[in-house]
């Protein structure tokens, strides 16, 4: 689920990143040229707007410059200076004349003009530079001949810049223009200029001209800069900026210096930085003297504000862009990711398939590249080769696929290489073997084929391979099998054949071929044995015959008039259902039936005599039942009078201990001092009656022991003891009594005899009784004990060098109560209760003695515990 | 502290012979006749030690043993039976819980060293 979710986000991306260059680069190349087209045409509007004003300007001055040059072409104005020339130069004038034109002049046509326009004061110089009427009455009669205006005014009209006036607290211009003859107008020289007229008028024009900030916004303006690089109209920002604002900027400059007009953005007089245009290439013209400069200029803010605008608008249009194509990219990538999704979820079904497929198949199966590497390896082939597949992988098939031939064991040629050279599918030899990685080897079946893509181009190689060493021995197993089958049936020494459902003979024995003759495949079986050449009416082929079912015939007069019995059954031979037969030459046998029919009758005969006898044995019989009975009755009263005698006997033990155990008591409590002191001679007798007391309950012991042992009432204690062990207790107890006599005790142990389940209580009475007879009969010499290995036995001897035993004695050796010699104290039933133990071990025990030289006593136990009574 | 041992036997005899060899080893003895004159001893003392005979006059000394090793507060008294029966000794004190056994007739030694084996 990972994969797909990226490739949406990847196909997202994708398509913002488009979009967003796009976007972009639409954008900024057209805010670029967007962008300059419109501040080219905002340039060009300024310029414009200067220009107008320029025009305007320049209108306005020419147009008051003509006004005055009619107002200087007055007839009575010209009379008035010609007159007062002339009276200047002297001459007589007719001064009633001249005063009553002057007052018309100035009361009627002056004021006209001054209406009509905004001049609101006249000088009317005459030819000498003599001042002869202001409307400042001071100025009149003063002498302007040096004054700029006058001397420039003579020639051509001319304007002055815009100054103060301290006395009129106003800023004034003048424009001079001079004064011609009326009449000599056209015929005289300029020589002849009457005077210099100066008209002054205000800067309010000026500043409405300025002023005008028709479509420059709100921080638009235009004004005027003279030739000193001062403002001569309003500033829209500063108040009282008229002649004191110093304009030092780029356009001003560039005017000035070159005369040239610019548009374009600069830093202006109040330091903002700006756009602005400059005109007044015609007013410098028209009027070189004045210098004056329109500028025409804006905040740039201001002045960009429709470039913003612009970006902004772009800026916007962009995002709705991107995200109009984010909602495309989103609704676009979903049906391609769920197409993704389906055909990747069909990919990987296939891919499920494939490897369910080939971990299915049996068969090991590798597939590579065409350079040998292993891309592909299924579960079979891992296994088979040891590798897993995450090792396997990307390997060389060579290093994985370990195989080589079986008889010389060098290695195969790779069958990839095999299959690239080929082109074609190859099988391998069929004597193959893999070794695996951990050296198993086996026996491989295997082929490999070259994978193609569409184009028919070989891209890698698959190899599918299976072990076939079970199968291999299983086949050998198999012809082994049929060999000796083969083997067996054709030399049995029987005479046996296979006959298929036709009746043919398809096989014969050796045996068969000596009855019936060689060459018999092939012929139909009842040929054999029929006279009539016939099949058999009871054939069972012709009935069928179930495989394993045997049946059999008996058929007269075959080959040289034998009886055969067929003995046939139903098996398979070769993948066929068939008949195998074993022949029996029963004539002899047949002919010893018929004796035997014949001595039947006698038989029934003597079978009469036998039934009389088995009547009389039957009578024999019943009366050795009875003496049976009679024998089970005696053992039964026998048996209870044993039981009664051993209860008899344990009772009167009993009652003979207890008495005995006081009266050693008794004795014991006396001789030790405990009641009060005795003497030497009381001790000692007192010592010979506790010596006695002891045999008498030793005696009693024995007798008690040996009832038990005879009643088969004892419990043996069986458990694992060591012989030797016993044996040196013993020596131990006893060496006492040995070294009373002077008498040697050795011991000649074999200390590798196995440990053997014993009583070892009992053994130890048997041992003690033994070593006790020795030690009591020897009087001179040694008694030793030897233990060894027997056949499955360990066996103890007790040797001494006593008397030893007459020959004629030796049987009565182990019988009860015997005493050979009376010579020493003892109930004579040591022995028979040694005899008992050893018995009850499953033992024996035995004496030889040479009378006179010693005796040696044996007794052997058995190291594997037999079941005793 | 003398320890007290309970001579449980009739042979009266034996008994007195007995009882003077443990008193001159130190100990106390109390000796009583029958198993029922032993288990109304039992019910208010308590001895260190009981010395039973098996063959008793009316109650048996095995029952007499089972009887104490089936009382909670007696059960822990060592018993030593003290016979001159020729049954299987050793497979008799198993079944009835004692805790040795001696037989009779008896070596001083063997007695008291199997006394004290107990409340030495």
């Amino acid at each position: 689920m990972k994969r797909p979710k990226s490739i949406k986000a990847k196909l997202i991306w994708l398509f913002l990143l488009i979009s967003l260059v796009v976007t972009a680069t639409v954008g900024t190349l057209g805010y670029y040229f967007c962008g300059r087209a419109l501040k080219e045409q905002l340039l060009n509007s300024l310029t414009s707007v200067a220009e107008s004003r320029e025009a305007a300007v320049l209108w306005l001055l020419k147009f008051r410059l003509q006004l005055l040059e009619v107002l200087a072409a007055n007839e009575a104005l010209q009379s008035l200076v010609h007159e007062r020339n002339k009276q200047e130069q002297g001459e007589k004038i007719d001064g009633m004349r001249l005063e009553r034109q002057v007052k018309s002049f100035f009361e009627t046509e002056l004021v006209e003009f001054g209406t009509a326009t905004d001049f609101f004061d006249y000088l009317i110089i005459g030819k000498s530079g003599k001042v002869y009427y202001s409307g400042d009455k001071s100025l009149i009669g003063a002498d302007f001949s040096k004054e700029e205006r006058f001397i420039k005014g003579m020639r051509r009209p001319f304007l002055t810049d815009v100054r103060f006036d301290p006395q009129l607290k106003r800023y004034v211009r003048e424009m001079a223009v001079p004064i011609f003859p009326h009449q000599a107008a056209h015929e005289e020289a300029m020589g002849v200029v009457l005077g210099v007229m100066i008209a002054t008028t205000g800067t309010e024009v000026l500043n409405e001209i300025t002023t005008n900030r028709e479509g420059l916004g709100e921080t638009g303006e235009v004004y005027i800069v003279n030739k000193d690089g001062l403002m001569i109209t309003e500033s829209r920002f500063i108040k009282d900026a008229v002649l004191k604002q110093k304009v030092d900027t780029a356009p001003v400059r560039l005017f000035q210096k070159d005369r040239k007009i610019m548009a374009g953005i600069y830093h202006n007089y109040r330091n903002v930085l700006a756009a602005g245009a400059s005109m007044g290439d015609e007013l410098i013209q028209e009027f070189p003297e004045l210098g004056w400069v329109v500028l025409a200029e804006m905040d740039v803010d201001e002045f960009l504000m429709p470039v913003f605008r612009l970006r902004n608008i772009i800026i916007f249009c962009g995002l709705l862009i991107f995200i109009i194509a984010i909602l495309i990219a989103v609704a676009v990538s979903r049906p391609i990711e769920t197409a993704l999704r389906e055909s990747e979820a069909l990919i990987e079904q296939q891919k499920e398939e494939l490897s369910v497929t080939l971990r299915s198949i049996g068969d090991g199966v590798i597939a590579t590249d065409t350079q040998g590497r292993i891309t592909l390896i299924n579960q079979v082939a891992q296994s088979l080769t040891g590798y897993s597949e995450k090792e396997a992988l990307g390997k060389p098939l060579e290093e994985v696929f370990h195989i080589v031939n079986e008889a010389t064991r060098l290695r195969c040629i790779n069958p990839v290489r095999r299959v690239l050279e080929s082109g074609q599918i190859i099988g391998l030899a069929n004597s193959t073997l893999l070794i695996a990685r951990d050296g198993r080897e086996r026996v491989l079946d295997d082929s490999g084929s070259p994978i193609r893509d569409k184009d028919k181009n070989i891209i890698g190689v698959v190899l599918i391979f299976r072990d076939i060493t079970e199968k291999r021995e299983r086949e050998d197993q198999i012809n082994r099998v049929n060999e000796f089958n083969e083997m067996l049936l054709k030399t049995l020494p029987l005479p046996v054949d296979i006959i298929d459902e036709e009746c043919n003979i398809i096989f014969a024995s050796d045996k068969t071929q000596a009855i019936f003759g060689q060459g018999l495949k092939g012929k139909k079986c009842f040929t054999l044995y029929k006279d009539d050449k016939k099949q058999c009416s009871d054939c069972p082929l012709k009935n069928g015959i179930e495989l394993g079912e045997t049946k059999s015939l008996e058929v007269k007069g075959v080959a040289d008039g034998k009886t055969m019995l067929i003995t046939y059954t139903g098996m398979v031979y070769e993948s066929r259902k068939v008949i195998l037969e074993i022949f029996s030459d029963i004539t002899e046998i047949e002919a010893l039936q018929e004796k035997l029919e014949k001595n039947r009758d006698i038989l029934a005969e003597t079978n009469q005599e036998l039934i009389q006898g088995q009547k009389a044995a039957l009578n024999m019989l019943e009366d050795l039942q009875k003496s049976k009975d009679v024998l089970e009755e005696n053992e039964r009263k026998l048996k209870e009078a044993l039981q009664a005698k051993s209860a008899f006997t344990s009772m009167v033990s009993h009652e003979l201990r207890t008495p005995l155990a006081a009266l050693k008591e008794s004795v014991s409590l006396v001789s030790e001092g405990i009641i009060g002191p005795i003497n030497e001679e009381q001790k000692r007798f007192l010592g010979i009656a506790k010596s006695n007391v002891d045999r008498l309950a030793r005696l009693i012991n024995e007798v008690l022991d040996f009832q038990t042992l005879e009643s088969g009432k004892v419990a043996f204690k069986m458990e694992e003891n060591d012989i030797n062990a016993v044996i040196k207790e013993v020596r131990e107890t006893m060496l006492g009594l040995a070294e009373k006599k002077n008498l040697d005790f050795t011991l000649n142990l074999d200390e590798n005899l196995p440990k053997v389940r014993f009583d070892r209580d009992k053994i130890n009475q048997v041992l003690t009784n033994l070593v006790g007879n020795s030690i009591k009969l020897t009087e001179k010499g040694s008694i030793s004990i030897t233990t060894s290995l027997g056949n499955n036995v360990i066996q103890a001897s007790i040797q001494d060098t006593g008397p030893g035993i007459k020959e004629e004695d030796m049987p009565r050796l182990f019988q009860q109560y015997e005493q050979l010699e009376r010579k020493v104290g003892g109930t004579g039933l040591g022995l028979a209760i040694s005899l008992d133990i050893i018995k009850a071990h499953g033992g024996k025990i035995w004496a030889e003695s040479k009378f006179g030289q010693g005796t040696t006593f044996h007794f052997a136990l058995p190291i594997k515990e037999r079941r005793t009574a | 502290m003398t320890k007290k041992v309970l001579l449980v036997d009739d042979e009266l005899d034996l008994v007195a012979v007995t009882k003077r060899r443990l008193e001159s080893a130190g100990f106390e003895v109390l000796t009583v006749e029958t198993g029922e004159d032993a288990l109304a001893y039992l019910q208010e003392n308590i001895p260190d030690l009981i010395l039973l005979d098996l063959l008793l006059p009316k109650m048996q000394g095995e029952d007499v043993c089972k009887r104490i090793k089936s009382d909670e507060s007696l059960k822990r008294i060592p018993v030593i039976l003290f016979t001159a029966s020729a049954t299987d000794i050793p497979k008799v004190a198993k079944e009835v819980g004692a805790d040795d056994y001696i037989m009779k007739p008896f070596e001083p030694e063997e007695l008291l060293s199997k006394i004290k084996k107990f409340i030495g």
